[in-house]
């Protein structure tokens, strides 16, 4: 299996780099420009005016503004998740469907691993990627928030992390239910981003009307609410199991329907 | 012992037909040919004996183990080339053989990887992408040689290469079965066959239609002549090639004969008028097992067989006259392999009475009865 990890890391390793990027510049940005966003009074004023559920759904909330950590817990945080699952449901929706679409399944699946070898050395990989991803984004948003603001507790930022990473896990999860049954990586990272922006936009309808309030039941981004991590201060049990448990599921579930496969 | 043995082998797509009741084994030690046009389900059977597809009904043995579950110890002892060659397209060709073999538990510098490549001209320090066809190819023997596996399975494995490198690779399969190890491998050529087999199965539309000796592979000792005479024009019946071939045609362009029988005296006859060109093919190995397939009324019976000796031949040569590109390269083999006397294709093979069905049905082992093909091919040489 650790063949197959380092292989893993190996074919996946520009994309680690470009999303790794991505996310990371991001996270500087939000981290940088915290302060001044946060002291622009006519800027928060304008804010006041808009719809509370359009607000809420991009997890703008201006009374949270006070503070580093209330404003980390809003947008970057909605957009943090965003990314890091876009980028987790991706190369987990890949894990197969890339092998099959560039024709080197026949090279993967005849050496002498099991398929559940390959897929979980492959999923091992991924982990990692996210877990590096995150503590790196943890850094530089701590590392950003003393260089342009004031952070009081990095403790809280890190809750913040974390909760990306769950959800991003939650992600990946659905990506390893869709790499076995799609046959081409196009598709998978096509259905990734439109399972994560449909997610996020159920979310943000959710709190449009009551009608619709079912929405956030379904979507993973409701699960972890920056205004409750920065309320509570810590993660809710709840949100930690259910996304732990699609991340589980997805992967047993994909593992199963790839051991009884044709390739 | 068998290295591999299907045993009414059977794959369905859905409605789609995939293979039918294979039955087939492959004893350790043999090279062993499987032959079919395209789409006959040689690939299914390579891939379902790999595991890369699971059989709807029958069983795939290998080494005596059935394969009903996930084997990877035994895939160990197997190298697998398909017949497209894919790699990652970012990693280059070392860092594909350094993960190969250690996938296997090796250290590619503990492998015979880096020598294979050397003799087939393979630079493996250049990513899989720069790669031409042929050299992915080549990376693909490497890759499924390197850890000396017991059993080969290839997927047409000369495609792509150029007539020098399968004359190389040809050199590294007979190293490689000389060491013991059994090669199971689909062709279209009939000169890889002959070189290298000594059994050949020819499956078409899914199911199995005769496993014969190489020696017992029907008219493999026809050739397609190509003929342009000086003399412009139709020549068949100035010339008298009726009597050579009674289905000869005149296209436009050329003569088209089919040759079987006593060569050297239809050469003669040919060769006794003044010719601007000449070329001489071999029939692939599809054509002469389609040829007398249909001809034989789709496996019927013997005396079908016999009667339809010249439609045979007509049937042949509307094959390869559309095919003719696709044998071209064998023109450098032209009459090299005089038939082998004495032998009797009847002796080395039977048809099966009824197609596919069960492999006692399907494939027979060679019996001692029945009158010989050779006669009768040097009956017809000797209109010639």
């Amino acid at each position: 299996m650790w063949q197959v990890f380092r292989y893993e890391w190996r074919t996946n390793r520009r994309s680690f780099f470009i999303w790794a990027g991505i996310i990371i510049v991001f996270q500087m940005m939000f981290a940088g420009i915290g302060d001044m966003y946060t002291s622009n009074t006519s800027l928060l004023d304008a804010l006041k005016q808009f719809p509370p559920a359009l607000l809420e759904g991009f997890g703008m909330h201006v009374e949270m503004f006070g503070s580093f950590e209330g404003w980390m817990a809003g947008e970057p945080l909605v957009f943090y998740m965003m990314l890091l699952g876009i980028f987790a449901a991706m190369w987990a929706a890949s894990t197969v469907a890339r092998e099959r679409d560039r024709g080197t399944v026949d090279f993967m699946f005849t050496l002498p691993a099991s398929r559940g070898q390959l897929f979980l050395g492959k999923a091992c990989a991924h982990l990692l990627a996210f877990f590096l991803i995150a503590a790196v984004s943890y850094g530089v948003t701590v590392w950003f928030g003393h260089l342009f603001s004031t952070v009081a507790d990095a403790g809280l930022l890190l809750t913040y992390s974390i909760a990306g990473l769950l959800a991003a896990l939650a992600f990946a999860g659905i990506g390893y239910v869709m790499t076995v049954f799609v046959t081409s990586e196009r598709t998978g990272m096509s259905l990734s981003i439109g399972i994560v922006i449909l997610s996020f936009l159920f979310h943000l309808l959710s709190g449009m009307e009551k009608s619709l309030a079912w929405m956030s039941d379904i979507s993973l981004f409701t699960v972890f609410n920056g205004k409750d991590l920065f309320d509570a201060g810590s993660l809710p049990w709840e949100g930690v199991f259910i996304t732990i448990g699609i991340y589980a599921g997805g992967l047993l579930f994909g593992w199963l329907v790839l051991s009884k496969r044709d390739l | 012992m068998n290295a591999i043995k299907l045993s009414n082998l059977t794959k369905r797509y859905g409605s789609q037909r995939g293979i039918h009741e294979v039955n087939l084994e492959v004893q350790q030690g043999e090279i062993f040919g499987f032959i079919g046009p395209n789409g006959a389900g040689k690939s299914t059977t390579l891939r379902t004996i790999m595991q890369l597809i699971r059989p709807t009904s029958g069983t795939v043995e290998l080494f005596g183990e059935v394969m009903n579950k996930e084997c990877p110890d035994v895939r160990r002892r197997i190298g697998y080339l398909p017949s497209e060659v894919h790699y990652n397209e970012e990693l280059t060709g070392k860092e594909v053989l350094d993960f190969a073999a250690r996938m296997n538990g090796l250290l590619l510098q503990h492998t015979t990887a880096m020598a294979l490549a050397d003799q087939l001209k393979l630079d493996v320090s250049k990513r899989v992408k720069s790669y031409s066809l042929g050299n992915r190819k080549k990376l693909g023997i490497v890759q499924c040689l390197l850890h000396k596996p017991d059993l080969l399975v290839l997927d047409e494995p000369t495609s792509g290469l150029d007539p020098l490198m399968q004359h190389t690779f040809f050199q590294i399969l007979m190293e490689q079965h000389e060491r013991g190890a059994t090669i199971f491998f689909s062709t279209h050529i009939l000169s890889e066959v002959e070189k290298l087999c000594s059994r050949v199965a020819f499956i078409r539309e899914g199911r199995l239609l005769r496993v014969s000796d190489v020696d017992g592979i029907p008219g493999k000792d026809r050739r397609i002549a190509h003929i342009q005479f000086k003399q412009q024009g139709n020549c068949i019946e100035a010339y008298r090639l009726r009597n050579i071939d009674p289905n000869a045609v005149y296209d436009g362009m050329e003569h088209r004969l089919v040759l079987q029988g006593d060569l050297h005296l239809a050469l003669q006859r040919i060769t006794a008028h003044e010719l601007r060109d000449i070329r001489i093919e071999q029939p692939s190995l599809e054509d002469l097992f389609m040829a007398e397939y249909d001809a034989s009324g789709n496996g019927g019976n013997h005396s079908q067989e016999q009667a339809g000796q010249s439609t045979q031949a007509g049937q042949l040569r509307e094959r390869t006259g559309e095919q003719s590109s696709q044998t071209g390269h064998l023109h450098e083999r032209v009459v090299e392999k005089p038939k082998q006397a004495g032998h009797s294709r009847e002796d080395a093979v039977e048809k099966p009475k009824q197609v596919g069905h069960s492999r006692e049905d399907a494939v027979e082992q060679p019996t001692q009865a029945g009158h010989s093909r050779e006669r009768s091919d040097e009956s017809e040489g000797g209109e010639a």
